[in-house]
């Protein structure tokens, strides 16, 4: 993870030392699918919220970092219905182009997660689960300035999917699902 | 087949009843389930003569049947699996045992009648034999012994003689206590109060029969109470070695006498511990030799099953088994809760452990957060109100 991390900052700066760069960043909040069947069943589908900053060195790439939260359910598991919560957060690079057409700028990205979810039951029998797993991710996405007098102010619309398989103990289990979000943010270029 | 039956003894959930056969060579069982129409459940066939004296373990896994042959014989039961038998021989030979009584700590205790001594040791975890035997002298011959409820005092009648007393320190060891206790002439039969604290003593006189009662200060001291208590028959029966021909009821308000020899013949004797005073019961029995108070069977509930369920909590899956069982209707008494034990799969029945103490309306366990493979045995035991509980009903996952 560090090691990726490192790698990617290594793309975003490198190219903004010998020009000037857009930084942008903003915050994306939207529903969350998760693709298991019994996390759907127990918990539910859920919301999220993607604060961001990024960058975009050279011509049309950007790359960036966020952190995903907001998936955080209560319910009722298992043979005795007993008290359950799921947190679900993660800590995502990403790198991607962006091409403008018209008063849009579409835009693609893929990136690299570490999530973390931690599941808690009030059970005798419970178990600890709070651990994190990695997974790429792609994204699609469009933003858009419609304030010619505010011109770094965008707004976006962004799906992205999030495959996250975990097994954590005997179990696998599908954490992964769809991200459809909107957001705002700030570009400021340099 | 000669029938001369002579004592009897009941299985601590009153179940079963155990009947010697004094010249039949035969031991039997009845089934108590269903008091009024108690059946035969079993006999064994002893090589052994004179069977007499019967005493089951206070945790019912085991039974003992001495002869009173100078054999030094002492022949070892399970009264549940009522199968079979073991012989264990004293390390003193040519003992006539006549009496014997067990304690819940294993102690097991016998009266040499022609030794003049008591042998005692404890149980070993076989349950066919002696661990440390030993053995203590006695006042003169005797015929009988009775151990107190908690297992610390036991009383040993001596017969034309008086009583000694003994302390039980521990699993197997004994030693004398405070004084020997005179009582009247010839003490054959002796019983303790539900509680332990009073010593009931049935003397066959030779004259009027007497009962005379006895104060348990503390383990190994007993002293006399009003002496005798009550005169219990106008003439005199025999003593009947090692039989026990007085049982005190256990909600301790009774006692019944046998009616052996020429005295009561087909009836037996009803004493009121409160007064001493006395009725006669008639049976259909030619002559009632040993006695035993019954006091309704605590019986298994019915209908045991066990279901192995798995519980998803997603990331991993809980393991669970499931009992299930039904009352049973022919309990004597309410039933005032369930036990669940567990052991491991083929372990001994000492393994088991207490998982839970229900109540008289859950008829259903769930053993939760189990291995994958755990294999455990479960039973479960009715408790009644009288605190009694009833062997267990046994399923295997």
């Amino acid at each position: 993870m560090k090691k990726s991390i490192a790698i990617l900052a290594m793309i975003i700066v490198l190219p903004a030392l010998a020009q000037a760069i857009d930084i942008f960043g903003g915050v994306q909040g939207g529903l969350r699918t998760v693709n298991d069947s019994q996390i759907k069943s127990v918990y539910g589908q859920g919301m999220c919220l993607f604060p961001y900053l990024a960058v975009n060195p050279w011509r049309g790439m950007i790359a960036g970092a966020g952190y995903e939260l907001g998936y955080s359910k209560s319910g009722h598991i298992g043979i005795y219905q007993e008290d359950t919560t799921l947190k679900v957060s993660g800590l995502e690079v990403f790198a991607g182009y962006q091409y403008p057409v018209g008063f849009m700028t579409p835009y693609a990205l893929v990136g690299l997660g570490s999530f973390s979810y931690k599941q808690t039951v009030a059970s005798p029998a419970a178990q600890k689960v709070d651990t994190s797993a990695m997974t790429f991710f792609v994204a699609l996405g469009a933003k858009a300035s419609p304030l010619k007098g505010l011109p770094g102010l965008f707004f976006n619309l962004e799906v992205k999917y999030v495959p996250l398989s975990v097994k954590p103990y005997d179990e696998s289990v599908d954490l992964g699902g769809i991200r459809l979000t909107l957001g705002a943010g700030y570009s400021l270029s340099f | 087949m000669t029938y001369d039956l002579t004592d009897v003894a009941l299985s601590p959930d009153n179940k079963y009843a155990f009947i010697s056969n004094f010249k039949g060579q035969e031991l039997y069982r009845v089934d108590l389930s269903d008091p009024k129409n108690p059946a035969l459940a079993g006999k064994l066939s002893i090589t052994e003569s004179r069977l007499c004296d019967i005493a089951i373990s206070p945790d019912g896994n085991y039974g003992v049947v001495v002869n009173n042959n100078p054999s030094a014989q002492v022949i070892f039961f399970d009264p549940y699996s009522f199968s079979g038998y073991s012989v264990y021989t004293l390390k003193t030979s040519g003992a006539a045992v006549a009496g014997v009584d067990l304690a819940a700590n294993g102690t097991i205790i016998l009266t040499d009648l022609w030794g003049a001594k008591i042998h005692f040791g404890r149980v070993n975890d076989s349950l066919n034999g002696l661990v440390s035997e030993t053995s203590l002298p006695t006042s003169a011959n005797p015929v009988n012994v009775a151990i107190s409820p908690d297992g610390t005092t036991a009383l040993v009648a001596n017969w034309y003689s008086n009583i000694n007393v003994f302390q039980i320190t521990g699993a197997g060891t004994v030693v004398p206590g405070a004084t020997p206790v005179l009582a009247n002439a010839f003490p054959d039969s002796i019983d303790f109060s539900p509680d332990g604290k009073i010593v009931y003593v049935y003397s066959s006189n030779y004259g009027p029969d007497l009962l005379s009662w006895y104060r348990v200060n503390s383990p190994g001291n007993v002293t006399a109470g009003a002496v005798p208590a009550a005169s219990l028959l106008t003439c005199s029966t025999i003593p009947v070695f090692g039989v026990e021909i007085l049982a005190v009821a256990p909600n301790g308000l009774y006692a019944i006498t046998h009616g052996s020899d020429s005295c009561l013949k087909k009836n037996v004797q009803l004493i009121n511990l409160a007064t001493f005073g006395t009725q006669i019961i008639p049976t259909n029995n030619l002559l009632p030799t040993g006695v035993a108070a019954f006091w309704g069977a605590v019986l298994a509930p019915e209908s045991l099953a066990l279901a192995s369920m798995e519980n998803s909590y997603i990331f991993y899956k809980e393991y669970i088994n499931r009992l299930t069982w039904q009352a049973n209707t022919k309990n004597t008494f309410a039933v005032t809760s369930y036990r669940i034990y567990r052991k491991p799969w083929g372990a001994s029945n000492s393994a088991y452990e207490l998982l839970a103490d229900v109540g008289p309306w859950t008829f259903s366990y769930d053993d939760r957060g189990l291995g994958k493979n755990d294999q455990y045995t479960y039973g479960v035991a009715s408790v009644d109100e009288k605190g009694r509980e009833s062997q267990k009903a046994v399923v295997n996952d």
